[in-house]
């Protein structure tokens, strides 16, 4: 079984649903795509509405007011009539019999979207996905849990896990990547920013014990202390601070790489150097 | 034909039968393990690759139109076996209790790997589930008189040792007097096998009472017997002195038959007893208040 192969990768991204149309149009199928084109959507204001009220209003125009604020009151002899808000917004105007207020726009998340991978468009899967082609090195992990991610790589040298007086980098949105880390070690990737981990070697009760999966594990080589592969090893620290994705439902982890060096077509584990054997 | 077909993610099983009415032949029989894929979005395995993987294996594989090919489901089909068997699985197990972390994590490389499990670490995976499966087999083993040992992924290593080894685990483990014939199938073929007897509907009981499996291994558990008395075909007779709590080998070769003679407080016996292929083995250990 190979452990590296130099493929052509098709990665699934989840476009925002509000954003779908716009995304299709500005990628078709067949396009050539690179992160740096962003597809927006315009916020488009809410329609002013007009309220009636009945009394005298006790708010003018230029004021802010929240959704349920009265904005008029009609005394009675036995009770009060109060108008209130529908909306939270602006009042733009109050005349003799109605107030019109310009509601605030919702908070929109999301409303661009661009491509993680410079890639080729596939197509619009019918589940809202954009189906990105790309050359890759793709190294299959000996195992992987938790969800997939994401990052840059970020290589760490294991000492800086191992003792625990050094001060741990920041690995804001880093896939890190270390030879070896001590299982309690783990926790605190994700407090630092890390999008996930990717270590050579781990003991199997170590890697079971880890259950809260706050950001995604994977082992390149296996269980025990094992030796990392020299060849792997000056592959990923090349290409440090690249954007990555952890594919960690797969196992595997994939690296776009326009030009990838020969030997990572169809590489295959020497596993008595590794200490497997 | 039909080809009835064990798949697991580490082996494949398959058998090449050529079968109708109310007989059949086993025309061929293949093993062998399955290599990881490359691809890990893609199964191992394909039908294409199972049938160009076969066809390489058996002589005569018939054209696509001449044979069924019936996937045999484990879980359905280990029930059926007649024979009380005792599935040694060395590719799945995960009752590491008293295991070392290394040698827990030398055999998850291992299966991942797919590399054959060392010797080592194969006996004590025997013994775990030897003792588990002759408690749960037990009264299966006091009526019948023949133990399958399924044990894929031996062919490496020499069988005599490994079933002497073997054996040797399993007297430890068996409280009672008694003779067992033992037959080790390293290629899993018995599986396939009793698919096709699903298939034709056909009386497995009956075919193995007609048809006894090949002894590779015979045990005679004799507690406290000192001295034994055998006589073989050719009509030589040897006296034998057993060395206490010990098990020791008679020269006795499948298709051939001694008479026997022994006595202990809790042993007697005489009659023939036919051979194996590595003999007969003898255990005298005590056995306690029950042996």
């Amino acid at each position: 079984m190979a452990k590296v192969v130099k493929k052509n990768v098709f990665f699934p991204d989840k476009v925002p649903e509000k954003l779908l149309k716009e995304v299709e149009e500005a990628f078709p199928a067949g396009s050539k795509v690179d992160p740096s084109k962003e597809v927006k959507t315009e916020i488009v204001p809410p329609e002013k509405i007009h309220v009636e009220y009945a009394g005298d209003p006790i708010l003018e125009a230029g004021e802010t007011v929240n959704e349920d604020d009265i904005i008029a009151v009609k005394k009675s002899f036995l009770r009060k009539e109060k108008t209130t808000s529908p909306v939270k917004g602006v009042i733009e105007e109050v005349n003799e019999i109605e107030f019109i207020i310009q509601p605030d726009a919702e908070e929109e998340d999301d409303l661009s979207y661009s491509v993680p991978f410079e890639s080729k468009v596939k197509n619009m899967s019918q589940d809202g996905k954009l189906i990105l082609e790309f050359p890759a090195v793709q190294i299959n992990l000996f195992d992987a849990k938790g969800k997939s991610a994401i990052g840059k790589i970020r290589f760490i040298d294991s000492e800086v896990f191992r003792n625990k007086k050094k001060t741990l980098p920041d690995l804001k949105d880093a896939i890190v990547v270390a030879d070896y880390i001590p299982a309690d070690a783990y926790p605190r990737l994700s407090t630092l920013g890390a999008k996930g981990l990717i270590v050579n070697h781990m003991e199997s009760l170590s890697y079971d014990g880890i259950i809260i999966l706050a950001v995604p594990i994977g082992l390149i080589t296996g269980f025990g202390d094992l030796k990392a592969d020299s060849k792997i090893t000056k592959y990923l620290k090349s290409k440090d601070g690249e954007k990555v994705w952890f594919d960690a439902e797969f196992k595997r982890l994939v690296i776009p790489d326009k030009k990838p060096p020969t030997w990572t077509k169809d590489y295959k584990l020497d596993l008595k150097k590794a200490g497997v054997l | 034909m039909i080809l009835p077909v064990l798949i697991t993610d580490q082996y494949v099983s398959a058998l090449l039968v050529d079968g109708e009415g109310d007989s059949f032949d086993i025309v061929g029989s293949s093993f062998f393990k399955i290599s990881g894929s490359s691809n890990p979005t893609q199964p191992v395995l394909t039908k294409n690759s199972l049938i160009a993987t076969l066809k390489k294996s058996f002589k005569n594989f018939p054209n696509d139109d001449d044979y069924k090919l019936i996937k045999v489901n484990l879980d359905d089909i280990l029930d059926c076996c007649p024979i009380p068997h005792i599935f040694l699985d060395h590719y799945h197990f995960n009752n590491f209790n008293g295991w070392d972390q290394s040698d827990i994590d030398t055999y998850r490389n291992y299966v991942h790997y797919q590399i054959d499990i060392p010797k080592e670490l194969k006996i004590p995976i025997d013994n775990k589930i030897l003792i588990k499966e002759i408690n749960n087999n037990m009264d299966a083993l006091l009526t019948s008189n023949q133990v399958l040992v399924v044990t894929p992924g031996t062919s490496d290593i020499d069988h005599r040792t490994y079933i002497k080894e073997l054996v040797s685990e399993f007297a430890q483990n068996v409280k009672i007097a008694g003779v067992w014939d033992f037959t080790l199938d390293d290629q899993v073929g018995i599986f396939p096998f009793l698919g096709v007897f699903k298939h034709f509907d056909f009386d497995i009981e009956e075919y193995f009472e007609k048809n006894p499996l090949k002894s590779d291994a015979k045990l005679v558990v004799a507690p406290g017997v000192r001295e034994i008395e055998y006589t073989t075909e050719e009509g030589k007779t040897e006296k034998k002195t057993l060395e206490p709590n010990s098990i020791t080998t008679i020269p006795i070769k499948s298709n051939k038959v001694a008479k026997f003679k022994w006595k202990s407080p809790k042993s007697k016996f005489e009659g023939e007893l036919s051979g194996s292929e590595i003999g007969i083995l003898i255990d005298n250990n005590d056995r306690g208040q029950d042996g």
